[in-house]
């Protein structure tokens, strides 16, 4: 049996009877993903590596209460620690603390013509994300970057689905004109 | 901004914000079996509540039968009224022996445990 064929769930029961392996697994599957979204969400690399280094030490402590019959699933589960860690991470910041903006263009696919202007319009992106309501950007990040469905991104949030809707209607549509408005000052700057 | 363009701002967004974790971070967690203790786990198997449950229900059962089989407070202690005064007459004799009247009735309780003394010496 290949290791894909065994399940995240079933790999949680073989961390609960102290299983390394099966924990090196489950890393080696969700680390880099859920990663990217701390980062996100969060806007800070060593933030987004503590929260994985927190979330990670919650598997491994509370896999042998891991209940199966629960039918949970632990994508859903590790998002939602994932998620309200950040959270936590965020409260904790004073208000006015601003988070340096990370700016880490890995994709090589970018040409280095526009690498600036991708650059640019990323910075835009992030700002406006930041200047959305905590619930309808973590909407946004859930079902655009982590492209999760819409019923699994409300499980993640434990919201019902039309609530959840709602915020990914309003997030966009703030976030459009967030962005807007930075396109026409930049171009009245520019002008 | 249209949709479009929104979709087109995020799909770059995303891609230029997911980092690829650093050694230092995958070290760290999977490090962390060693350094951290699970919590004791909740067991679903039934020989692990079978082992778990007997040694206690033994003992409870156990602790029921000694407790019917020795009887209740009310049998054995002594009520307050229940108790009898004991009326002794004492004679203290010269070479200080104490004899206790024969005829004296000593009670310690209403239940008729008699205990009658003849003389100590």
């Amino acid at each position: 049996m290949g290791t894909d064929a065994i399940t995240d769930e079933d790999l949680m029961l073989r961390i609960g009877e102290g299983d390394q392996t099966a924990y090196g697994m489950l890393v080696d599957r969700h680390l880099s993903l859920n990663l990217g979204y701390a980062n996100k969400l969060l806007g800070n690399a060593a933030e987004a590596e503590e929260v994985m280094q927190e979330a990670f030490i919650r598997v491994w402590k509370h896999a042998s209460r891991w209940d199966p019959a629960r039918k949970t699933k632990f994508t859903t589960w590790f998002y939602r620690v994932v998620t309200n860690l950040c959270y936590d991470v965020g409260r904790k910041r004073k208000p006015q603390e601003r988070v340096e903006i990370l700016e880490t263009i890995s994709s090589d696919e970018i040409s280095a013509d526009n690498v600036i202007a991708v650059d640019q319009r990323s910075r835009q992106v992030k700002k406006a994300l930041e200047d959305l309501p905590k619930r309808q950007s973590t909407a946004i990040m859930l079902c655009y970057f982590q492209e999760l469905s819409n019923r699994e991104a409300a499980e993640v949030m434990d919201v019902s689905v039309n609530a959840l809707e709602s915020y990914l209607v309003r997030g966009r549509r703030k976030l459009a004109v967030i962005l807007s408005e930075d396109k026409a000052s930049l171009l009245k700057e520019i002008g | 901004m249209n949709e479009v363009k929104l979709n087109e701002y995020l799909k770059e967004y995303g891609k230029s914000h997911s980092p690829e974790p650093s050694r230092v971070l995958i070290d760290n967690i999977m490090n962390i079996p060693r350094e951290v203790e699970q919590l004791s786990g909740f067991s679903w198997k039934i020989s692990d509540w079978f082992l778990f449950l007997v040694p206690r229900l033994s003992g409870l059962t156990a602790a029921c039968v000694m407790g019917i089989y020795m009887g209740g407070a009310g049998s054995s202690a002594l009520a307050e009224d229940e108790f009898a005064v004991i009326d002794q007459d004492i004679i203290i004799t010269a070479d200080a022996g104490i004899i206790i009247d024969e005829n004296a009735d000593t009670l310690l309780d209403v239940e008729e445990f008699i205990f009658v003394e003849d003389a100590v010496q």
